[in-house]
């Protein structure tokens, strides 16, 4: 983020990042950032993983309305975050087949291919402190040189002397810099391994040691509180075998019964129909909506055209097949139906790689105003 | 893409089933740019509609999820791909 923010500043385009930043819409499982980029001093898991969701856009977004000079400086920045972005979303990805590690690849091909652009942005503070002793070193020597000389000088010559003696100075600054900025570092280094990692020995999210933090308090704290404190480790793992034990089977069962539908008591050959827990859900409307009873309500409520709505409904009423027209195609008949406003609707949406598991996207219907209860959007 | 203006049930009291039905009134949003991604991001621009009716109807089920969008440039947003794994899997 440092780098993004040092060419931000260099190409004075940190407005048009805030701006962005701050019209980011909250999305399932994605935490709004309360703060302006630049006021996250410290950035914590979560807020990395959130801003990695956004960044790509964010950037996208500020460094718009390009005149061609600027395009392809601009182009090189873009293109490096989204790769970096890119590989760590398929990364995360639960299974992998030969394409999607090779589209993991070229990610971090193209990573590299574009980072130089962020170089400059790189100086460490060690750097910075050898650039200072070196210039205040040349400042020295050039003000030693200048004292030697015995003849005099006009005011112009004066000028010219000190500015060139800037430049050079600037320049040396700037060759040392260079000179010391890299990216050999060991995080940069890792993300090679990744594609072969995946290869050896499966999926990356297996080995994220999120689990093992977590694991701390289940595993370690609360075995603690159960034992007598009279050798507690034995206690520990003893308690945690018997619940890790129980969670397999609980977990082969379910997976039984989703292969089958029925469960099969082993000796009795007694079957049972099984109890799905994760059977898709229901799309629910929420937040009913006060004085909706009517169309014409609705649409006051609303801010909408009557009309617009109107001209809608007999549109869709009409594409609807004869038989199955379950809605009069006459206006005022149509203005008499019993209507309810709902505010938010509850999709399910099924994850990746999880067809069990559904995030529930709860959508926002403002009407015509942004969202909580702003004014009016820009359109 | 869409985005939802007002999200009703309706029922028609007019006839013998009192049929109940859920409703989305949602304002159209077409890809800018002829459906081109921006090179190198590879996010793609959308805009309101200039021609043609740009409000419709549909029924709640045709309803598959909530996207992130962006303001870009005036009138124009650009859908943020890369907001979780399965937008990213599906749009790329």
């Amino acid at each position: 983020m440092e780098w993004v923010e040092g060419f931000l500043k260099k190409d004075k385009r940190q407005q048009a990042f805030d701006d962005a930043w701050k019209e980011i819409p909250p999305y399932p499982g994605f935490s709004v950032a309360k703060k302006a980029y630049r006021e996250i001093t410290q950035w914590q898991g979560k807020e990395m993983r959130n801003l990695g969701r956004c960044i790509s856009a964010v950037l996208a977004s500020a460094l718009r309305n390009l005149d061609s000079s600027q395009y392809h400086d601009f182009k090189s920045p873009v293109k490096c975050v989204s790769a970096l972005v890119d590989f760590s979303l398929m990364a995360q990805y639960r299974s992998h087949t030969p394409d999607t590690l090779s589209y993991m690849e070229s990610y971090l091909q193209t990573l590299h291919r574009t980072k130089d652009i962020f170089l400059k942005f790189r100086t460490s503070k060690a750097t910075r402190t050898q650039a200072d002793r070196q210039d205040w070193q040349l400042r020295e020597l050039m003000a030693n040189q200048r004292a030697k000389e015995v003849h005099h000088r006009t005011v112009a010559n004066h000028r010219r002397q000190a500015d060139q003696e800037r430049v050079k100075r600037s320049d040396r600054r700037k060759d040392l810099i260079r000179g010391e900025n890299h990216f050999n570092f060991i995080k940069m280094h890792y993300l090679t391994h990744f594609a072969s990692h995946v290869r050896r020995f499966g999926t990356i999210s297996m080995d994220s040691t999120e689990i093992g933090e977590l694991a701390h308090k289940d595993q370690i704290k609360d075995g603690y509180r159960r034992s007598n404190k009279n050798d507690a480790a034995r206690q520990i793992l003893s308690q945690y075998g018997r619940q890790h034990a129980l969670g397999m089977r609980l977990q082969t069962i379910e997976a039984l019964s989703k292969v089958k539908g029925v469960i099969v008591a082993a000796e009795s050959g007694m079957e049972m129909p099984a109890f799905s827990s994760h059977s898709t859900p229901r799309r629910v409307l929420k937040g009913r909506m006060k004085n909706t009873s009517t169309l014409t309500e609705l649409c006051t409520t609303l801010n909408i055209h009557y009309s617009d709505m109107m001209q809608e409904i007999l549109r869709f009423t009409r594409q609807t097949a004869a038989d199955d027209r379950w809605l009069p195609a006459d206006p005022t008949e149509l203005g008499l139906l019993a209507v309810q406003g709902f505010a938010q609707p509850e999709i399910p949406v099924a994850n990746l790689q999880e067809t069990d598991r559904f995030q529930i996207h709860r959508a926002r219907c403002t009407g015509t105003k942004a969202f909580r209860t702003g004014g009016p959007r820009k359109h | 893409m869409a985005r939802l203006l007002a999200l009703f049930t309706i029922r028609n009291i007019l006839s013998e089933a009192e049929a109940v039905h859920r409703l989305a009134f949602v304002c159209i949003l077409n890809p800018a740019n002829s459906g081109r991604f921006h090179i190198a991001s590879g996010h793609i621009p959308l805009g309101r509609r200039v021609n043609g009716r740009d409000m419709q109807i549909f029924s709640i089920g045709a309803v598959i999820g909530q996207a992130q969008v962006i303001p870009s440039w005036e009138r124009q947003w650009i859908v943020n791909h890369r907001i979780d794994l399965r937008t990213f899997n599906e749009i790329y």
